[in-house]
Parts: structure tokens; C-alpha cells; sequence
């Protein structure tokens, strides 16, 4: 009894401590920790399939039945989007992953070695931002295929471009670090130099990236689904849900309106958490930023700086 | 002897760590018309505090706890906002240690000059303009006419402070405070930006100067009398002839001591043995005692008031009583 | 003078840009699976057929002579023709391009009305009701789905409120009222996610500006409040806010075309998803090509801006 006490009370002895260390982490990852463990658990506790339909209770509203109601097939929309976050989740987490591993490797190499070979990575990069995301991935789905593999990879290139960024920068930032210079005089070889000492050191901006970036890839995957690109019926897509919704908005609002607030939701909760981690991984940013150059650079400074809290904040 | 800016008991304190710090502790003065009071002191002994507590622009996390500045018959710790915004510029303004990010860069200097007369003096476009260029050229601002349009990087340090100057002396004010004016300068332009103060101020206007420094050299230049300041408060005022002929504080005495004998030095201060107490470190008793030589087991306890001596001079030493 | 040779200055440093987008377009609609020819022909088409249509094309040809093709009657204003209608794309986009321009404009003003009051405000006085609204905005802001904003702003506005019209388009030349009506709820969709941003940024650069010595000084020479924050520290804080609004006008483009979806606006992003799912190679890649370009223009547009607000930018340009 006292054991489970003492356990007890250390849980919440760390998490008030992790809710000190900063608000905003923890309530986006608290959001984020319960949608994906309900999310991955649909199956086990849900009364409903998410193709399942109900014909005798079509459009049905909230009820102690349908929680959230049904659509205009009856189907269980609160178990419709658990599913559809299934997706979601799948589509930010596979493209993340391949545009952090591309976007990392591509920006540590341009800041490691500068010069051309900076040029000629930077330069196309510079080429695929010129692009408004959705536009690229409109084009790519469009043309490839609606399939999830394929949204993955679209976005997956939309965010190689952005992780490459910001990796450069934070390179850039750490590369003439005396521990750095240490290890080269000490002969180190560059891949050494750039996994064992750069990279440590060098990640968290992009982890602040991938946190925010998680939550637009959502956003994608639902934009796409909406306008027909994505996610295809009869699978459960919260864009899709949406879309279909919109027929019947005037009958039955919640059709609209619950599969929107759960996209919101779950971005919310990655904002939350990168504007957190942002906070807690680099809390001199701000008052670095307040230091101003008075020469010619100072034109590129001011740019530099806002471009970073552009793509920190959204990516369009 | 009347006076222009009384400064009487201000006691200014710090936010920080959660507590009120005290920057500036129980001190008063008296600015005269007609003389430039020198302000002495190392960096962080409060005396920018006090300037800036008269000006009454703070920052936020600063504010005035106890005493009273007048200006003349204008009690600036308890006036309006709007009414203070009327004072500054007009009848008593300020210059900074840093010309070149005093000036808004985006602005041409005419339109610096001009936006000061206007807000505070009515004047048309044109009467504006003429007497805009009027003080570039009192401040020595060569071919003012086609510099007028010109931005503030287009000009050198002692350029920028001379249009600083112009700016400040717009309207005629009767008190302007001198941060440090000349620190960020080459001796030669200092001397001339001093020089300048004097004759455009004092001499020409009986206005009062508050001149603040670290700068010895600055002091015995163009100061007529000196306060001296060490962690807070003041340890010594007097004419800057008694002060540098008798010097009676210790801290006073190893100031003068710290100057190369033959020329003057900027930076000397900074060679008396120990530190600076910081804000949330100041010794009990007098804030001078644990880098005093004459130290006393009563100076550990007890603060030593300001207290006149026969010859005029004030001192805050138990050396003295 | 100086400012149209710091303007070239910045073309030159735009044209390889611009190039390069040329490029990828050009790769990306042709080295992915598709055959335009199938297109055109449909499923019944014989392979005798399919040749000569390719040939037509000039899809036989090596991928590097298509595009220098391609390229030159670009630049002479030869956009290609709709495969399915055979009209000229040039006349589709002359309609399609002024709603997604009037959209992404109409956004931008409302975001900017928005955000620089609100942001000032919120940097002027931290931790008050502005400061509050602030931090809500730039978090929901960009949390809330725009077609979903969208659909709630039709459900209460349209449908429920009856406001204004839930979709359509009214030509400006036509009437001027119900042209801004029928813009109006589009734009402010669009606009909502533009000023979370911008009302961050604007934050953030006023705090920053106003902890300089300047505006000490200006104070201390007595200048009203007003005119030191939205004369000289608004504009010394201006340069980060214009590089946003010029890096999010891409964020404008794509959003509009999700929105032109959402409310039947036919705009050139409505366009490029339509014509993509019948894989109208001519028409999307001219859509894109003008999204591209409409971007890089807005960029010099804001080069020329930074230059106009910093006089220093402007001596360094020559």
C-alpha cells in the first residue's frame, strides 16, 4: 500500500515537474500521448467497425449510442475518426521520417563542407520552397496515385527541403565549436566528426521542426483527402470525412464539425509541443535575437531570423 | 543659491530574483543654472539609474521607491505621463553614450531635428526646416544643407553626437543630462562634443548640465562641481578644484591615485583593488568598507551620513566626524 | 535611380530561380508514370494512333529537346492548349488568375488589418488582453484546418446568419459589392492562418525594436508616444514583418487552392486539382508555372519594399 504510495507519488512529483519545466510541452504531449494510445486501442474497446453501417440510424445526432452521432450511412463517426487518425498519424509519421533522415543528411553535409558543395545542395532546395506545399503535393498525388505510400513521399519532399534548412543553419552554428575543432585536430575523419559531434549537437532545432512539421503533415493528408487527392472512400479520413460531410451540413452539422475539430486537436497538441520543446531546448533564442548588427549584414539578420519563425510556425 | 533640478532622497530599485533591489540609495542634489555637474562613478554604481530616474524613463522593471526630483517648480516623480512627454525635449532633455544607435536609422537626420521642434514648438514646415538647419550648423554639422537629407550611418560618431546634441538642445531646455556622452568617442572629438556642451549650454543658455561618466579627465575638463557615487550613493560632492586638490573620501583618494600622473586615462577606475559589490551584495555599514584602507570596525556597522566640512565640501566617512 | 539598379540587381539573383522551377516542373509532370497521348485518346485508342499523337506532341522526342521547346514558346508567351478542349491555355489562366490574385489579396489586407494592430499592441503592453489575444490567435491560428474554418464560417455565416453567399463568384466588372461579398468569407479563411503568424512575427520584432536606444531617445526628446511606436518603431520592425508576409504569400497560394475548393471560387488552384486528375499535362503545368512565378514576383516585390523602408539597402545595392 505505502509502496503504490510512494510509486504514486513520484509519478506525480515528475509530472508537475515536467509541467514547471514548461506548460506548453506538456499539454501537447499529453494530447498527443492520449490520442495515439486511443487511436492504436480502437479496436479493442470500440462497439462499432469503422465500415459498419446503421440504416436504421442514419444522421443520427449525439446519442448514448453514437457519442458523437452517425453520418448519412449511419456509420459511427467518433469511431470513424479514431480510425481516420490511424491514417493521419501513419501518413506525418512515415513522411517526417523520410524528410528528417533525406533533410538531416542533405543540411549537415551543406554545412559541414560549405563551399560548392553547399551550392549544390542549396540551390535546388532553394528551388522546391519556392512552391506552396500543397502545390507539390497536389501535382504528385495527382499524378501518381492516391495511394498513402504516395502522400507519404509527397510530403516526405515538401519537408526535405525544410529539415535541410534548418539542419544547415544549426551546423553552421555548431561547426567552429572548440569540442569540434578538438576532435579534428585529433584527427577525426569527417563522417566522425559530423555523426559523433555535429550532429548531437546540432539536431534540436530539427526536432523542434519535426514536432511542428508533424502537425502540418496532418493538415496535408487531410487537405489532400478533402479535395479528393488523398485517402480514397470507403477508408476513414478525417479530410474525407469532412468533405462528405458537407453535403449534409445543414441536416447534420456534427458531420462537419467533429472530424474538424479532431484535425485541430491533434495539430494543437503538436504546436503545443513544439512551441514547448522550442522553449525548453533553446531558451537563448529569443534574447539572441536581440542582438542587432549594425553593418551591412544587418539586412540578412532580420530575414534569416523571420524566415525561422515562418517555417517554425507554419509551412503552407 | 537657487537651484534647477533638485534631487532630493531618490531612492531607485531593480526587479530581479524575484526581490526590489536598491540601484540608487537615499541621494540628493542640486543642479544649478549655468554649471555642469559632474556625476563620477564605475560602471554600475548607479548613477545612469539616476539619470534616468529623472528623466523618468525607467525600463519596466525598475522604478522609483522613495524621494522627490524637482524640476524647478515641477515635481517630475508625480507627474502625468503627458506632462513629462511635454517636459523632455522642452525643458530638459538628454543625450547617450552611444551616438551611432541614438538616431533612428531609417530617418533622415533633418527629419529628426525637425520632428522634435514641431512636437514641441508649433512651428510651420518651413520655420522648422530653417531653424533645423540653424542647429545643425551651431553644432558644427559641415555643408548642413545637403547633409540635411541625409541617414544617420552616412555620418561618423562624433557627426551622430553632434546631431544628437542639435536634437536636444532644440527647444532651449534648462537641464540636459549627458550620459556618458563622450565614452563612445576619440579623445580629440570628445573634447570638442565637451566643448560644445559648454558653450551651447552654459555659456550661451545658463542652462544646468548633469554630466555622466566614469572619466576623471572629463571631470576635471569641463565639470564646475562633482558628485562622486560608489554602490548607490553618494560618497563625496564638492567643487571639482577641493575635490581634486583635497580629495577626502578613501574611494575618492584611490580614484585620483588610479590616474597616470602625467595625462589622464580612460578605463584607470578599474584599478582599485577588489570590485564592485553587485546589487544584491551590498556590504552592511558603509558600502565602501571592504575595499577601504582605513576600515574600522564602526564602518562595518554603521553608514556614514553626507556631512559638510569648513571648506564646503561634503564627504560620507567617519574619517571625518 | 539606385533603387531600379538594386531592383535589376535583385532580378538577376531571381531569373536562376525562376529557371529552376521551370526545370522541375517540366521533370516532375514527365518523369512520372502517364501517358498524355493515352489521355487524349482514352482507353479505345489504337496504338497506330497513340504514336501519331505522341508525335504531335513531340512527346517522341529526348526529354531535354521537349523542354527547350516547351520553353521557347513559354517565353513567347505560348502557354500549350487544353488537350481536352483544344483552347489556348493562355485564355484559361487570363480568366482562372484574377480570382486566385483578388483571393490571395484580399486575404493578405485582412491579415495584415488583423495582425500589425494586434501584435503592436501585444508588444507594447506583455502579458495584456492584446498580448492574450495574441497568443490564442498565433496558436489556433494555425491549428484549425483552413477548409475547416471555411465550412464553419459557410455554416454560420451562409447558412446560418445569411451574411453572405456560401459559394460563387461574382466578376468584379459585374458588381463591385457582391464581387467583395462573395470574396469576403473566402479571404478571411485564408487570412485567419496568415495572421497567426504575422501577429507572432509583428510581436516579436516591436519587443525587440522597442528595447533599442533609439527609442530611448525619442523619448527623451519629448516625441508623443504615438509617433514613436507607429512612425519609428513600427517601421524599424517592419523588415521581418514584410519577409514573412513575402515567405507566407506561398503559404496564400496554396491555401487558396483549398479554399477556391470549399467555396466554388474557380481560381488557378481549383484549376491545377481538376486538370490534374485528368492529367492535363499543358494546363497544370502552366497553373504551376504561375504559381511559381506569382511567388518569385512577390519576393522581388518585397526586396523592393525592404529597400524602400531601409535606406541603407538601398545605398548597398549599387
Amino acid at each position: 500500500m505505502s509502496a503504490a504510495h510512494s510509486w504514486l507519488g513520484q509519478l506525480v512529483a515528475r509530472l508537475r515537474g515536467w509541467y514547471a519545466a514548461s506548460r506548453s510541452a506538456f499539454v501537447g504531449g499529453a494530447i498527443i500521448l492520449v490520442l495515439v494510445i486511443m487511436t492504436a486501442t480502437v479496436s479493442l474497446y470500440s462497439p462499432y467497425k469503422p465500415e459498419a453501417m446503421d440504416f436504421m440510424a442514419p444522421l443520427s445526432g449525439p446519442t448514448g449510442a453514437h457519442l458523437l452521432g452517425t453520418d448519412n450511412f449511419g456509420r459511427d463517426i467518433l469511431t470513424r475518426v479514431l480510425y481516420g487518425y490511424q491514417i493521419s498519424l501513419a501518413v506525418a509519421l512515415g513522411s517526417v521520417g523520410f524528410g528528417l533522415a533525406a533533410g538531416t543528411t542533405l543540411g549537415i553535409l551543406a554545412g559541414y563542407f560549405g563551399g560548392s558543395v553547399d551550392n549544390i545542395i542549396m540551390r535546388p532546395m532553394d528551388v522546391l520552397m519556392a512552391f506552396p506545399a500543397i502545390v507539390l503535393v497536389v501535382a504528385l498525388t495527382g499524378f501518381v496515385g492516391r495511394e498513402i505510400s504516395v502522400m507519404v513521399l509527397a510530403v516526405a519532399v515538401v519537408y526535405v527541403p525544410i529539415f535541410a534548412r534548418v539542419m544547415r543553419g544549426s551546423t553552421l552554428e555548431v561547426v567552429n565549436e572548440l569540442y569540434v575543432e578538438g576532435a579534428r585536430a585529433r584527427g577525426a575523419s569527417h563522417l566522425r566528426l559530423m555523426l559523433r559531434h555535429i550532429l548531437p549537437n546540432a539536431i534540436a532545432p530539427v526536432l523542434i521542426q519535426a514536432s511542428i512539421l508533424m502537425g502540418i503533415a496532418i493538415l496535408l493528408e487531410s487537405a489532400l483527402s478533402f479535395i479528393g487527392l488523398g485517402t480514397q472512400p470507403p477508408d476513414p479520413s478525417l479530410g474525407l470525412m469532412l468533405s462528405e460531410g458537407r453535403s449534409f451540413m445543414q441536416q447534420a452539422p456534427w458531420m462537419v464539425m467533429v472530424p474538424g475539430l479532431a484535425i485541430s486537436i491533434t495539430v494543437l497538441g503538436f504546436n503545443l509541443l513544439g512551441n514547448g520543446l522550442q522553449d525548453l531546448l533553446n531558451p537563448a533564442s529569443r534574447s539572441a535575437a536581440a542582438n542587432r548588427s549594425d553593418d551591412l549584414g544587418q539586412r540578412d539578420e532580420p530575414v534569416e531570423r523571420a524566415s525561422k519563425v515562418a517555417q517554425r510556425t507554419k509551412e503552407g | 543659491m537657487m537651484s534647477l533640478l533638485s534631487v532630493r532622497h531618490l531612492t531607485t530599485e531593480f526587479y530581479s530574483g524575484g526581490r526590489w533591489l536598491e540601484a540608487v540609495s537615499d541621494v540628493s542634489f542640486d543642479l544649478r543654472p549655468g554649471e555642469i555637474l559632474g556625476l563620477v562613478g564605475e560602471s554600475g554604481c548607479g548613477k545612469s539609474t539616476i539619470a534616468y530616474s529623472v528623466m523618468r524613463l525607467l525600463a519596466r522593471n525598475a522604478r522609483i521607491s522613495a524621494g522627490e526630483v524637482w524640476l524647478e517648480d515641477v515635481n517630475l516623480t508625480e507627474a502625468s505621463e503627458d506632462a513629462l512627454q511635454d517636459l523632455r525635449g522642452r525643458r530638459l532633455s538628454m543625450i547617450f553614450q552611444d551616438p551611432m544607435t541614438a538616431l533612428d536609422s531609417l530617418f533622415t537626420v533633418g527629419h529628426q531635428v525637425v520632428e522634435t521642434l514641431q512636437e514641441h514648438l508649433e512651428l510651420e514646415p518651413p520655420a522648422a526646416r530653417e531653424r533645423a538647419l540653424a542647429l545643425l550648423r551651431q553644432v558644427g554639422i559641415p555643408a548642413a544643407e545637403e547633409r540635411f537629407g541625409a541617414y544617420p550611418y552616412q555620418f561618423s560618431g562624433g557627426m551622430s553626437q553632434r546631431i544628437a546634441l542639435a536634437i536636444a538642445i532644440s527647444c532651449h531646455p534648462q537641464v540636459l543630462i549627458a550620459d556618458e556622452p563622450t565614452t563612445a568617442l576619440d579623445v580629440t572629438i570628445q573634447a570638442q562634443i565637451l566643448h560644445l556642451i559648454r558653450r551651447l549650454l552654459v555659456e550661451e543658455q545658463g542652462a544646468g548640465v548633469l554630466l555622466i561618466t566614469h572619466d576623471l579627465g572629463v571631470v576635471a575638463q569641463v565639470c564646475d562641481r562633482v558628485a562622486v557615487m560608489y554602490a548607490g550613493k553618494i560618497v563625496e560632492f564638492g567643487t571639482v578644484d577641493s575635490i581634486f586638490g583635497e580629495p577626502l573620501h578613501p574611494y575618492t583618494q584611490a580614484l585620483l591615485n588610479s590616474l597616470p600622473s602625467q595625462g589622464i586615462q580612460r578605463g584607470a577606475l578599474e584599478n582599485i583593488r577588489g570590485r564592485v559589490p553587485s546589487l544584491d551584495d551590498r556590504p552592511a555599514g558603509c558600502r565602501f568598507h571592504p575595499r577601504c584602507p582605513h576600515a574600522a570596525a564602526i564602518c562595518r556597522e554603521e553608514a556614514p551620513p553626507l556631512l559638510q566640512r569648513a571648506n564646503g565640501q561634503e564627504v560620507a566617512c567617519v574619517l571625518y566626524d | 535611380m539606385r533603387l531600379l539598379r538594386y531592383i535589376a540587381s535583385r532580378l538577376v539573383l531571381l531569373l536562376p530561380v525562376l529557371f529552376g522551377t521551370s526545370v522541375l516542373i517540366f521533370l516532375l509532370l514527365r518523369l512520372i508514370p502517364g501517358d498524355p497521348a493515352q489521355v487524349i485518346l482514352g482507353l479505345r485508342a489504337t496504338p497506330e494512333r497513340l504514336v501519331i499523337v505522341r508525335e504531335e506532341l513531340g512527346l517522341d522526342l529526348p526529354v531535354h529537346l521537349q523542354y527547350g521547346q516547351w520553353l521557347g514558346k513559354v517565353l513567347q508567351g505560348d502557354l500549350g492548349k487544353d488537350y481536352r478542349s483544344n483552347e489556348a491555355v493562355t485564355a484559361l489562366l487570363g480568366v482562372r488568375l484574377p480570382v486566385t490574385i483578388q483571393l490571395t489579396l484580399m486575404s493578405l489586407a485582412l491579415a495584415i488589418l488583423i495582425a500589425v494592430p494586434l501584435g503592436i499592441r501585444a508588444a507594447i503592453k506583455p502579458g495584456g488582453l492584446a498580448d492574450r489575444l495574441s497568443m490564442l490567435l498565433g496558436l489556433f491560428g494555425i491549428s484549425i484546418p483552413d477548409f475547416w474554418l471555411g465550412i464553419m464560417l459557410i455554416l454560420l455565416f451562409s447558412l446560418g446568419l445569411r451574411m453572405f453567399p456560401s459559394s460563387g463568384y461574382v466578376r468584379i466588372d459585374e458588381d463591385l459589392i457582391g464581387n467583395l461579398r462573395s470574396f469576403f468569407l473566402p479571404a478571411l479563411t485564408l487570412a485567419v492562418g496568415l495572421s497567426a503568424v504575422l501577429v507572432r512575427v509583428t510581436r516579436s520584432a516591436v519587443l525587440e525594436v522597442l528595447e533599442l536606444d533609439f527609442v530611448k531617445f525619442l523619448r527623451a526628446k519629448g516625441l508623443r508616444e504615438r509617433l514613436v511606436i507607429y512612425q519609428h518603431v513600427l517601421r524599424n520592425a517592419s523588415i521581418p514583418i514584410v519577409t514573412v508576409i513575402g515567405l507566407q504569400f506561398g503559404y496564400l497560394l496554396g491555401g487558396a487552392v483549398i479554399v477556391e475548393e470549399v467555396f466554388s471560387l474557380p481560381g488557378v488552384g481549383r484549376l491545377i486539382v481538376s486538370y490534374t486528375l485528368e492529367r492535363n499535362y499543358p494546363v497544370v503545368q502552366a497553373g504551376m508555372l504561375m504559381v511559381a512565378f506569382l511567388f518569385i514576383l512577390v519576393n522581388l516585390a518585397t526586396d523592393v519594399i525592404y529597400a524602400l523602408i531601409n535606406p541603407k539597402i538601398r545605398g548597398a545595392g549599387t
